[in-house]
């Protein structure tokens, strides 16, 4: 058995609003090894890795590192003693350069005051090459792609000269031949003697790479195990308790087509750049459309357009056949619009509000909801009652807070409200991004009934398995634009969507084109 | 069901939100007065009757009760202004000068014969309903540049609070003033426009339930009505509210005027209620006075009521030994003001408390 270089001992965190986010938590992290920390969403990883890291306080526990009790009180003590993390959401200033952003906090000095940032560049790029990134080290980090500014975060541990380093979630955002690649990168690190925590809930990637994997649910460890020692289904049913079936029942009604969501040259242009360029695309009754991409390719902004969140620069958005160009989001939902926003505690609830107020804020003017000025509170318990139990919404009561909820129950909250509105079309943005398995399999059994029920879906999502599998059409976008289109979902695999979605394939104009149904 | 059970279901648990805010607020006064008492050890000869006065002066007579129930009019009507635009998500404080140019509003109709139609329920309405208009129009000015351009409605309505009183005063000087009076007071107000006294051998006023009655139609306003429920959700969460369809223009003007509304009505009622005529020659201190009482009291109606009666219990039993004590003043009690909003608007006051609570149970559980 190799040296142990940390060590968690008894870690338990308990968050101020009274949420028990770990219990208990004993690992031992080897020297040299990359460590798979894995489990659901919500399952603890995150605030475990932000404890070891400095950035949360445990509540009750010890940490040693190298054989020492530690106790940073911040994050600056954990980097400086070589713990480095990568976070899911990348901490880069776009206008710096790559060598700027590595050295930032900690820049070379010339003349005991000013920065030399000659020295810099070289250092970085040494670095670079030290550890085979193949990165321009002057570039601008706005211009990188995702896969780059993941490697300048890389780099930036290592500039701090971290031997452990923690990666969360870092293949969520990749496409298949870009998680190849920095699994190649990890294993060389882990040549040079470095230590990696991986976190992640993909378990094919975590067998494939990890020496030790160790199970994280409902905030309690289920173990460590060596990889060769565990298969892919002892861990699912590690992490959830029971065994998962990967499939859905793709049974489908024939219903009639009918266009239920059209857009037309929809562009967006921010500071002279498109975001969303000219994009064309017809979501039918009883059709889930899929639209694949990497973050960042003018998703987002195309979703706040199509609800109109955000004004379009140019462009047609017909719902049902009507024109709403422009009109704000209340008469696109009158028209039969209903929205999952991709960050649900942004746009999707109000945190303080309890959950039956959260229930019905979509349609709280309906004549079920309110009279002329007062609102029919046995109607509003009533129906938030219904929908609990629906949708098996695990909360206390309707008048709970509806932040003391798990997030896959806040998720289904959110689905619960849009799917109560009777939409006609629903435009479901990372739907079950940051969730249990559980409530993730709920909602997408929901948006198939929907579907057999002749709705139109428009599916966004970065998770190639979730689209893959629930799409009946699917769309790639890169780079503003749409540069795939698929019929037939079985007929495509994963790693040739990974091609497109990394705008090294692209179809012609003409293949383009039968996104739209006239 | 054993008797077992139902012992589990009565029993409190301190560690869930409402109660655990309640005890919060218990242990803020108890340290509150702890540190007014350490304070008056160090000043007082006699500590601790002075703090037994404190404490008690007000029950000692019907007269001194009555004052207090009326000192806590303005405070309430502050407090429930100010928690329309808390609640909404707005932090503005115009009530200070609201306060202040409806007062000499009142005034303009309550000195005025040819305003007053000598019946006592129509003038007073009249002397109320007039500025309370006025004030709501005037609340509107920053309504409309945040609605309408995203100003900063802190600062804007701090700038008002001056310019307000600027006006105000102009007007008191140049055309309410009477000679004769030193300062610059007005002339007396017309009996008919006063507000009738209540309770016999106390000045509790007509006021009193006017304020009681608002702080129910705010209570059921918020809580009760379809525009209340869109005010906190817009308060909550903004994107929230507009992804969910809301219009935020309509909201913020809306609750603008109906701030702006109660502010002067507790300003006329004030004057109407306890004063012979209008003297007021600085800003009142009610805006920031009405942030404490919404602060104080939870945002929530009911806690601004309380919250009002408890800062005018305290503050009504300083002013009356004032006379006596060479150590009471209002002052003191700005003290126990600050060490109440510091441990109540703390959200770390007793949190290492419950969480070991928490921990605890989660041990037990299994």
């Amino acid at each position: 058995m190799s040296e142990i270089i940390l060590k968690l001992e008894n870690i338990t965190k308990v968050y101020s609003n009274g949420v028990v986010a770990n219990k208990d938590i004993n690992i031992e992290f080897g020297k040299g090894e990359i460590h798979s920390v894995v489990g659901e969403n919500g399952a603890g990883k995150s605030t475990l890795m932000k404890i070891i890291f400095a950035n949360e306080k445990q509540t009750t526990g010890n940490i040693y590192y190298n054989g020492e009790k530690i106790n940073y009180h911040s994050s600056l003590e954990a980097i400086k003693n070589g713990i480095g993390m990568v976070y899911q959401h990348f901490m880069l200033i776009p206008s710096f350069t790559v060598a700027q952003n590595i050295i930032l906090g900690a820049e070379p000095i010339k003349g005991g005051l000013f920065l030399d940032k000659k020295q810099g560049v070289e250092i970085t790029q040494e670095l670079a090459k030290k550890y085979n990134f193949d990165i321009d080290v002057n570039a601008k980090v706005q211009d990188l792609t995702v896969s780059a500014k993941q490697k300048v975060e890389i780099l930036k541990t290592l500039y701090r000269d971290a031997k452990v380093i923690i990666l969360d979630e870092p293949t969520a955002v990749l496409t298949p031949q870009e998680t190849e690649a920095l699994f190649e990168q990890l294993l060389y690190f882990k040549e040079l003697g470095h230590t990696i925590i991986f976190i992640s809930h993909k378990l094919n990637e975590v067998k494939q790479i990890s020496d030790k994997i160790t199970v994280i649910s409902n905030g309690e460890t289920k173990g460590t195990f060596d990889c060769d020692d565990v298969s892919i289904d002892q861990l699912t049913e590690l992490i959830i308790g029971r065994k998962l079936e990967n499939t859905f029942d793709v049974h489908k009604e024939e219903v009639e087509k009918k266009p239920l969501l059209t857009v037309k040259d929809l562009s967006f242009k921010e500071s002279g750049v498109y975001k969303v360029d000219n994009i064309s695309f017809t979501v039918d009754s009883g059709e889930i459309l899929g639209i694949a991409g990497v973050q960042g390719n003018g998703q987002e902004e195309l979703v706040k357009m199509i609800t109109g969140l955000l004004p379009q620069d140019s462009g047609i958005v017909e719902i049902n056949g009507k024109d709403v160009s422009n009109f704000g989001i209340k008469t696109r939902r009158d028209s039969g619009l209903s929205y999952v926003p991709e960050d649900r505690m942004v746009d999707g609830v109000a945190a303080a509000a309890s959950v039956s107020e959260n229930l019905i804020s979509t349609y709280y003017s309906s004549d079920e909801i309110s009279g002329k000025f007062f609102m029919k509170d046995k109607n509003i318990i009533n129906l938030s009652k219904d929908l609990i139990k629906r949708f098996y919404i695990r909360t206390r009561d309707e008048n709970s807070r509806v932040d003391s909820l798990s997030g896959g129950n806040i998720q289904k909250v959110v689905v619960a409200r849009e799917w109560k509105t009777s939409p006609l079309i629903m435009v479901a943005e990372q739907p079950t991004r940051g969730i249990d398995v559980g409530s993730a399999r709920y909602i997408h059994e929901e948006l198939i009934q929907m579907r057999n029920d002749g709705k139109g879906i428009l599916l966004i999502s970065a998770d190639l398995n979730e689209v893959m599998s629930l799409s009946d059409r699917l769309l790639v976008m890169y780079d503003g634009k749409i540069v795939g289109h698929f019929d037939d979902v079985s007929k495509i695999t994963e790693n040739e969507l990974g091609l497109y979605m990394l705008g090294t394939k692209k179809q012609s104009e003409d293949e383009l084109r039968r996104a739209v149904h006239e | 069901m054993s008797k077992q059970d139902i012992k589990t279901l009565k029993k409190i648990k301190w560690t869930d939100d409402k109660p655990f805010s309640f005890l919060q607020l218990i242990a803020s006064l108890f340290i509150a007065l702890i540190v007014t008492f350490v304070v008056l050890l160090i000043v007082s000869d006699k500590p601790t009757k002075d703090f037994v006065d404190l404490l008690t002066y007000p029950l000692q007579s019907k007269f001194f009760f009555g004052y207090v129930l009326i000192k806590m009019v303005p405070l309430c009507f502050a407090g429930l202004a100010t928690l329309l635009y808390f609640k909404s998500g707005l932090f503005n404080l115009s009530t200070e000068g609201i306060f202040y140019i409806c007062g000499v509003f009142c005034t303009i109709v309550a000195v005025n014969e040819n305003f007053m139609t000598g019946n006592s329920f129509v003038d007073s309405s009249l002397a109320i309903i007039i500025p309370g208009l006025l004030g709501g129009l005037i609340a509107l000015g920053p309504g409309i540049l945040k609605a309408k351009y995203n100003t900063g409605e802190m600062v804007i309505s701090l700038m008002l609070n001056s310019i307000l009183f600027g006006i105000g005063f102009y007007i008191v000087k140049t055309f309410l003033a009477v000679e004769g009076i030193t300062g610059n007071a007005s002339a007396p107000f017309i009996e008919s426009a006063k507000l009738n006294i209540i309770i016999k051998g106390t000045q509790v006023h007509s006021g009193f339930i006017l304020m009681l009655i608002a702080v129910i139609a705010v209570y059921i306003l918020l809580y009760k009505t379809t525009l209340g429920y869109q005010i906190r959700m817009t308060g909550l969460n903004k994107n929230f509210a507009r992804y969910s369809g809301m219009s935020a223009t309509g909201l913020i003007l809306i609750v603008h005027f109906l701030a702006g509304f109660l502010g002067a009505a507790g300003s006329s009622i004030e004057l109407l209620g306890i004063y012979k005529r209008f003297s007021w020659t600085m800003l009142p201190g009610l805006g920031f006075t009405g942030a404490l009482m919404t602060m104080l009291g939870k945002n929530h109606p009911i806690g601004v009521l309380i919250a009002a009666f408890g800062i005018s219990y305290l503050r009504a039993s300083a002013q009356l030994l004032a006379n006596s004590s060479a150590v009471i003043d209002v002052k003191l009690i700005s003290l126990v003001e600050v060490v109440l909003t510091l441990l109540i608007s703390s959200q770390y006051f007793l949190r290492n408390w419950r969480n070991k609570k928490l921990i605890k149970e989660e041990i037990t559980h299994e």
